[in-house]
């Protein structure tokens, strides 16, 4: 019986050493027989038992899926996204329910999206089904990319009479971006991760050593949608400041932004670089991104724009557009690099 | 992404002597030691807390060593302890694992941690260990705050800078959260292998810093209590993961197109017309199928995934050179490591 092992496991090694009954399978805790071989420059056995990767459609060794080669997960999910129902590998927790499904035969039962993949006309069908979704999703695409990320979050009713004047007496509300080692970001939507910013940021001043070596550089508050950085230096500062797109509020004072995952975060200066400042407790934090929203507002009806407000805003989106998927782009190509 | 290579340029220190080394036994809570499980057994084997009189120091103790010269994939777990007595010696790697790394991880990622250990079915009862090959859990429950800081009363503020302080440095961080009430953390990273490696290194450490009056009696106190952390019940994170998973399974839908279009060019070119065909065919199905699919997925999303394609199509042209460099290419999440070959 040859071992289910994929191509990127085995590589170019036709010699496998057995061992029968060697290990127990990882999955149904049944002795099975291990395979044992060198790819790659180093030993590499198998951890599942033949059935056990049958049921599964999976490699022996990686539990990766054998046709597509991503994990069991990543693999149900894009059935279950392909076929409009719930496709998921529910794995047994007990003893017993583990040796139940051990002793189903892994020619005939299959678990989740393995029946789809372990067969080759069912997978041609599922990549049909894929390639009319992301031809399907490219056309319409066009329509929906004008709205912007959708933002609903109520504000909880008791937080109306919370007190944070202690919070914004230390936020630089209304100040600028003019100099000073450390600037406050603001309107962070909460799914944009902290290493995003930090990214942007890198890519602004052009090296990655800008953060402090003695304290935390990046604070980031995802539930105030907030947020602080700090650079090592003056001349690293004045860098950024420099090379941040900036734009001109009612009030008249110039603001940067920082564009991050098709969002953009509003940078002022912020003398005094403190962490209590952003809110600790939920409700405080919950209430200073409400507040924080009305500053936000106010700053996009900027003085220009008041009278053609329309026009003006579509104006800056296209213009901001580029520039966001360029810096997209960079980014994946690097990634696609690594 | 820039990643500062300082370490590359110098070979890793030695960060404790061989004589300095730790007995490899536990102090005794038994009346018997065991010596297949390293632990003592008869009497009080409950967990002993302790604070690890080593920790790493990540400017000072990277550096490269003979598993950079073998290509060795895995990491020192003595490393990230703070106690290789091996320095360039080691058969491992000594840095904080970066973008590269877990490139050349990914083939392994999934049976084994960054360390080269066999990760498990399910997860430990205490949830603490190597994890489990079932899940990709990015984040971190971090505990046991106030015997880290020796019961010194700090700011809730004060406590999420000194954790952010120390986890960023070992990997991309995605988010902190600090629950005040409970008093515990959980820290999400970028990349798994970034959490198993900081879910090492932190493990049994303290949270006090040199500059703190308690720092020479930091011994005394609990080390930090570092464990997988379940999913998030927040149903405004629940749907913040939703959507990212269904973002990772359109690019991976992308991606599995374009390897299926390749493998189909590679053994013969003619049967580029049929693939037209199939694409010409596949357009009168769209109203069809763009029905049952659309419901389901937001404008926003749809849109994302529209930026996806476009950036796909931009890119393409360094992807194709990269495909001809090795063979098969591995999808997005996991890197092509062509160095292993």
């Amino acid at each position: 019986m040859e071992p289910a092992i994929c191509k990127s496991c085995l590589g170019e090694q036709e010699r496998l050493t057995r061992a029968v009954n060697g290990a127990e399978c990882k999955i149904c805790t049944l002795p099975f027989t291990v395979y044992h071989f060198k790819a790659h420059h180093r030993i590499n056995r198998t951890v599942i038992c033949y059935n056990c990767s049958k049921q599964r459609n999976v490699c022996q060794c990686c539990l990766l899926d054998l046709q597509w080669q991503i994990p069991v997960e990543l693999r149900d999910r894009v059935l279950s996204l392909i076929q409009g129902s719930e496709v998921a590998t529910h794995e047994a927790q007990n003893e017993m329910m583990k040796r139940f499904i051990a002793l189903k035969d892994g020619d005939s039962f299959k678990m989740g999206g393995a029946s789809i993949t372990s067969s080759a006309s069912a997978t041609a069908d599922a990549l049909k089904q894929i390639r009319d979704t992301v031809e399907a999703v490219e056309k319409s695409g066009k329509a929906a990319d004008a709205a912007g990320p959708g933002r609903d979050v109520p504000l909880p009713k008791n937080l109306a009479d919370l007190d944070i004047t202690h919070l914004l007496k230390k936020l630089p509300l209304k100040g600028s971006l003019s100099d000073g080692t450390s600037f406050f970001l603001y309107n962070i939507d909460p799914s944009i991760p902290e290493w995003a910013i930090v990214d942007a940021v890198t890519e602004l001043v052009g090296t990655a050593s800008w953060k402090g070596p003695v304290s935390a550089s990046t604070i980031i508050n995802h539930t105030a949608r907030c947020g602080g950085i700090r650079f090592k230096t003056l001349e690293l500062a004045q860098k950024f400041i420099d090379q941040v797109p900036t734009f001109k509020t009612e009030a008249g004072s110039i603001k940067g932004k920082l564009l991050v995952q098709n969002s953009r975060i509003h940078v002022v200066s912020w003398s005094q670089f403190n962490r209590a400042a952003l809110g600790t407790k939920n409700a405080e934090c919950l209430k200073l991104a409400a507040s924080l929203d009305k500053l936000v507002q106010k700053d996009l009806n900027s003085p220009a724009a008041s009278n053609t407000m329309l026009t003006k805003k579509q104006g800056k989106v296209t213009k901001r557009a580029p520039s966001s998927k360029d810096k997209k782009r960079n980014r994946r190509v690097k990634d696609i690099e690594l | 992404m820039v990643a500062s290579k300082a370490w590359a340029e110098r070979s890793a220190p030695v960060q404790i002597s061989e004589a300095e080394l730790p007995s490899s036994i536990p102090p005794q809570t038994g009346l018997t030691f065991n010596v297949w499980y390293n632990k003592w057994s008869q009497g009080n084997s409950g967990q002993s807390r302790f604070v690890s009189p080593y920790r790493l120091d990540v400017d000072l103790h990277q550096g490269n060593t003979k598993g950079d010269k073998a290509r060795q994939p895995f990491f020192c777990l003595y490393f990230c302890k703070g106690m290789c007595c091996m320095g360039k010696r080691c058969e491992y790697l000594h840095h904080v694992p970066d973008t590269e790394d877990i490139a050349r991880l990914s083939l392994r990622s999934d049976v084994m941690d960054c360390f080269g250990r066999e990760k498990h079915s399910h997860y430990r009862e205490d949830m603490g260990g190597v994890g489990s090959f079932q899940k990709k859990n990015r984040t971190l429950y971090v505990g046991g705050i106030t015997g880290a800081l020796n019961n010194q009363q700090l700011k809730a503020s004060q406590i999420e800078n000194r954790l952010r302080f120390s986890f960023g440095k070992l990997g991309p961080l995605e988010r902190i959260r600090y629950v005040e009430n409970k008093n515990c953390a959980f820290i999400k990273y970028k990349h798994q292998a970034s959490a198993e490696f900081a879910k090492e290194t932190m493990s049994n450490q303290t949270l006090l810093t040199p500059s703190d009056k308690e720092w020479v009696n930091r011994r005394e106190g609990t080390g930090l209590l570092v464990k997988w952390a379940n999913d998030d019940p927040n149903p405004e994170a629940q749907r913040r993961e939703k959507e990212q998973q269904d973002m990772e399974s359109l690019q991976v839908m992308v991606d599995l197109l374009k390897k299926d279009s390749s493998e189909k060019r590679q053994p013969a070119p003619a049967e580029s017309p049929s693939n037209k065909r199939l694409l010409e065919s596949s357009a009168e199905q769209e109203s069809l199928n763009g029905d049952s699919i659309f419901g389901r997925l937001s404008n926003a999303k749809l849109s994302k995934l529209k930026r996806v394609k476009i950036e796909e199509n931009l890119s393409k042209d360094s992807v194709e050179i990269d495909k001809q460099g090795c063979g098969q290419t591995p999808l997005v999440n996991y890197y092509s490591s062509d160095d292993d070959e």
